[in-house]
């Protein structure tokens, strides 16, 4: 597992984004979405996750309603606004290029 | 997009705001939810409920300081947080009464004696004048090559239409008007006009019409527009005053309208008339007569006053061309109508608003070192806010918002004690300005006030903002109370010195000009000599024989007045309105060029006019009897003028050429030489005049002068009662003693000399008490050092010597500084000094030893409890 201080504030923000635009889910379902669609890799901690929620939450990008879970209590279920789908798309387009850019190094062969 | 966004943060950060206990709650809740799922997790996962709960909790970290990073995210943190400050600083000053009633009043001070003088700086030099848009108006003149000259009505004529960036222009003519035949006599101050004035100055008619072109020009229709102050004080306000018929100067006017104020010269304008009044004199057709007729200009919008000014240069040219005779050399004069109003005073008031800046530093200093003082106590709290997590910033925050709270408080108490002062200094200004009178504390003066307030809080704020931010966390939760540094109490203290010594130095160079002015001799005994202004009326004393009739019969009764030692009239008496100069030639001299002929001013006087203004005879005779109206024309010089053309002979008997408007051509014999006097105090040179004996000149407007036994207006009933037995329709005005008339022309002088004097003082007693807590502090911080220097044997005069030591070379330090300032910018002041130089060692040393002096004392009070420090006690103090 790797850890969660590896990763960095902008990447969070792209990958709560996305977990958010697959379906609304309140914060702990989504620090264990990622975790499980990532196959463990990635762990954000419980101390960067609701900070990072509540600054997404400031900018617009997701909605929140107060809304029982399926234990019946009530919980904040965040969605994604449309100016969030703008941005998940604008961010993950960067993410790709970035990522496709440190891919084409590292592959190179050496002498 | 952005209104998307908005419209959905907005009402987030306002919930944030406004229902603070329930956005706390839910998220509260959400990170609680997050918890419990988690131990819920973990326990599925086989580990026991109590270090399920463990592990939990710590993955989450303090719940209070995920919070504050959620809060943070928000970002409506900022708003709150001074909120807090605010009640918090506020809390604290209320338990501190002692230091905060100092601190509040020191910054009322500063504050209240910085918008005060903002005010009058803005009523007078800032503020639109009352003419829709203002800065189109020009005030014009002509010039020639010695100076500026009042306008020759054909000319006027000529530039009105041949100019090409001018809306319009008008011309005017002040004059003073009698009012008959309505109860007491009357004296109102009013212009001539011509229609185009009321147009360039935008001034639309509260009441009925103003003036036509055709009343320009025709005389015998006779309109008569008040001004609306008359209208409301002698009028009531009455709205039928269209149609009344008045009586001035013995002709007969029509009201036919009212117009609003009008600042337009020195004085208030009680009633405007048509210039048709000069409508066939003779001089209105002759381009070298000046008569006192002023222009006025509304620009075309676009055009600036130097496109403007070349515009009208070229139509001056063309007419010098043409009229050489009269023309020649003559150009025209544009100055905009604001400057020319005011222009004057624009230095007088930036030198009082930086002395005034200066006091305002010495406060900020002042209540910095108050604050320093309060920092120490105040270290164990600011360490245990970092321990809990307040990072630099935020410290630095709340301390300055404390300060600006303090500050405003400061500036409160300021504002209401400027508000009260104004009379004060309304009464201190230049009476006859009528900008001086308006002054308010106005929208642009509370947000002066406002502003400083702020810059003044974070000024003093600052260092100890700065000092205690840095506070060093273990010495301070420790406990151990080394003071901190003093060395910015130092510098402080200092500054406050230096710069009170700068504010005395002023002070004295101004206060000591005042004196230098008030004594300047003025070539005449200014003593015990009442002047009394009066006008005949054009119409009933046309006939000059009639004036020369009435002139005898009114000194006849004044002298025969008990008290009266001495009586005599004449115009254009110095310090009473001087009129313009006419031209002259000499016969048997050298003709000079047109436009540049020798000018004097010239004065109409009564034979005893020397006698009764103590001026002696340098040679010659003073006028008698015999010289009356068809004897030969005579006149006297004074010593300019004497030694100007006559250096090597002897001027009686040589002849002058009078080229006043009058008697042009009339050559007229000298008879005498007395001294040159002045008309107004100050560096200006005396200017040169020519004296006519009234009686060949019988005039209009003059002054009767009176030379008592005692106090000159003790002696008014009866003078007046004199002056209504000869002609009871006669009002009296400008009644002053000759000394009032001196006194009054000192205006802005002694504006300055006071307010500096009294901005001096007040730093003078800041730098004192900054001095005295300084030190007291300091021994009360030192009190155990000195008690072992005492118990090791010091003597009290060591102790005292200790004291002294530090507090003095603080004032020595403060004086170089401030001396050093002081010589540095001596220059600035020069043009208001008269008599010496601005850098006057005798004023430097006076106030350096005055510094010394309150420094001495200021020293040796904290001293001498130093000196009282009882041993046993001071080591048993830990």
């Amino acid at each position: 597992m790797s850890k969660p201080s590896d990763l960095l504030q902008g990447t969070l923000d792209l990958l709560l984004l996305k977990i958010i635009a697959l379906e609304p889910l309140n914060g702990w379902a989504i620090s264990r979405r990622l975790k499980q669609v990532s196959g463990d890799v990635l762990q954000v901690s419980d101390g960067s996750l609701y900070p990072a929620l509540h600054k997404l939450e400031q900018e617009g990008w997701i909605t929140a309603v107060w809304k029982p879970s399926d234990n019946n209590r009530r919980a904040k279920f965040y969605s994604l606004s449309r100016r969030g789908r703008k941005q998940l798309e604008k961010e993950s387009e960067s993410w790709m290029r970035l990522s496709g850019a440190i891919l084409r190094v590292v592959s190179l062969r050496e002498a | 997009m952005l209104l998307d966004r908005l419209s959905y943060v907005i009402p987030l950060r306002l919930r944030s705001l406004f229902s603070k206990a329930k956005v706390d709650q839910e998220l509260d809740d959400e990170l609680r939810y997050h918890v419990d799922a988690k131990i819920a997790d973990l326990i599925g996962k086989g580990i026991t409920p109590q270090e399920a709960r463990a592990e939990a909790l710590r993955e989450m970290g303090g719940i209070e300081q995920r919070k504050e990073e959620c809060r943070d995210a928000r970002g409506v943190r900022w708003i709150e947080n001074i909120a807090y400050d605010i009640r918090f600083g506020i809390r604290l000053l209320l338990k501190t009464p002692a230091f905060t009633a100092i601190a509040v009043l020191t910054l009322a001070l500063g504050i209240g004696a910085n918008t005060t003088i903002y005010s009058v700086v803005h009523t007078v030099l800032l503020r639109e004048l009352p003419y829709p848009q203002s800065d189109q108006l020009v005030a014009l003149s002509e010039t020639r090559a010695d100076g500026p000259d009042a306008i020759a009505y054909p000319n006027y004529v000529d530039w009105r239409a041949g100019q090409h960036t001018f809306g319009d222009v008008g011309v005017y003519r002040r004059d003073d008007f009698n009012l008959t035949g309505n109860g007491e006599p009357e004296r109102f101050s009013g212009l001539f006009v011509t229609a185009s004035y009321f147009n360039v100055l935008g001034l639309r008619p509260t009441l009925g019409r103003t003036f036509n072109e055709i009343e320009d020009t025709t005389p015998g229709s006779n309109p008569l527009i008040l001004g609306e102050h008359l209208w409301r004080t002698r009028f009531g306000s009455d709205p039928n005053v269209l149609g009344r018929k008045l009586s001035l100067n013995g002709i007969g006017y029509e009201v036919v309208g009212v117009a609003p104020n009008s600042l337009l010269s020195r004085r208030n304008t009680d009633l405007y008339a048509p210039f048709g009044f000069y409508a066939n004199r003779p001089y209105m057709h002759n381009r070298s007569f000046h008569g006192e007729f002023y222009g006025v200009g509304r620009l075309k919008s676009g055009v600036s006053i130097a496109q403007a000014r070349a515009d009208l240069q070229v139509v001056a040219h063309n007419l010098a061309t043409r009229y050489p005779e009269s023309n020649a050399g003559r150009g025209v004069k544009l100055v905009p109508l604001r400057e020319n109003l005011v222009g004057e005073y624009r230095a007088m008031l930036l030198l009082l608003l930086s002395a005034v800046a200066l006091v305002l530093l010495i406060t900020c200093a002042n209540v910095a070192t108050l604050l320093l003082a309060r920092a120490t106590a105040r270290r164990k709290e600011i360490a245990l806010r970092v321990a809990l997590g307040a990072t630099r910033g935020r410290i630095v925050a709340q301390l300055l918002t404390e300060s600006v709270v303090l500050s405003l408080l400061g500036g409160v108490v300021g504002l209401l004690m400027a508000f009260w002062s104004k009379n004060a200094i309304v009464a201190l200004t230049p009476r006859d300005v009528p900008a001086f009178q308006d002054i308010a504390l106005d929208g642009g003066v509370l947000a002066f006030a406002v502003v400083i307030t702020f810059i003044a809080g974070l000024a003093f704020g600052a260092i100890p903002a700065w000092k205690l931010s840095r506070t060093d966390l273990h010495s301070a939760i420790k406990g151990s109370d080394t003071p901190l540094r003093q060395r910015s109490h130092t510098w402080l203290v200092t500054g406050q010195i230096a710069l009170a010594c700068v504010l005395l130095t002023g002070a004295g160079v101004l206060v000591k000009s005042f004196r230098g002015l008030q004594k300047q001799p003025v070539g005449f005994d200014p003593a015990h000599l009442l002047t009394v202004g009066l006008k005949l009326p054009g119409m009933k004393y046309k006939d000059p024989y009639k004036r020369e009739a009435f002139f005898n019969q009114l000194l006849q009764q004044v002298e025969t007045l008990p008290g009266v030692r001495a009586a005599a009239i004449g115009s254009n008496v110095p310090f009473l309105g001087t009129g313009a100069a006419d031209s002259f030639s000499v016969a048997g001299q050298p003709q000079p060029r047109p436009g540049e002929e020798p000018r004097a001013q010239i004065v109409t006087v009564s034979p005893d006019y020397f006698r009764t203004m103590g001026i002696p005879l340098l040679s010659g005779r003073s006028f008698s009897i015999e010289d009356a109206l068809g004897k030969p024309e005579v006149v006297l010089i004074d010593e300019t003028l004497a030694h100007r053309f006559f250096p090597n002979q002897n001027a009686i008997g040589q002849q002058l050429v009078d080229r006043g408007v009058d008697n042009p051509g009339v050559p007229a014999s000298i008879i005498g030489v007395v001294p040159t006097v002045r008309d107004e105090l100050g560096p200006e040179p005396r200017m040169s005049k020519l004296y006519r004996p009234e009686a060949q000149r019988p005039d209009i407007q003059f002054t009767l002068l009176a030379r008592i036994d005692g106090e000159p207006l003790a002696v008014l009933p009866v003078v007046t009662a004199a002056i209504r037995k000869i002609d009871g329709e006669l009002p009296v005005f400008a009644i002053r003693s000759m000394e009032q008339n001196l006194s009054t022309s000192l205006g802005t002088q002694r504006l300055s000399a006071v307010l500096i004097g009294v901005f001096s003082t007040l730093a003078l007693l800041l730098a004192a008490i900054g001095l005295y807590g300084v030190l007291a502090y300091s021994v009360g911080q030192r009190t155990r050092e000195i008690g072992i220097r005492i118990a090791l044997g010091a003597t009290r005069t060591n102790v005292l010597r200790l004291v002294v030591k530090q507090g003095m070379g603080m004032v020595a330090m403060g004086l170089v500084t401030g001396t050093t300032v002081a010589l540095i910018f001596a220059r600035v002041l020069d043009r208001f000094v008269y008599g010496f130089t601005s850098r006057d060692p005798a004023t430097i040393l006076l106030a350096a030893v005055l510094l010394a002096t309150v420094g001495a004392i200021a020293c040796w009070l904290p001293a001498r409890r130093a000196m009282r420090i009882d041993p046993l006690r001071a080591l048993r103090q830990e």
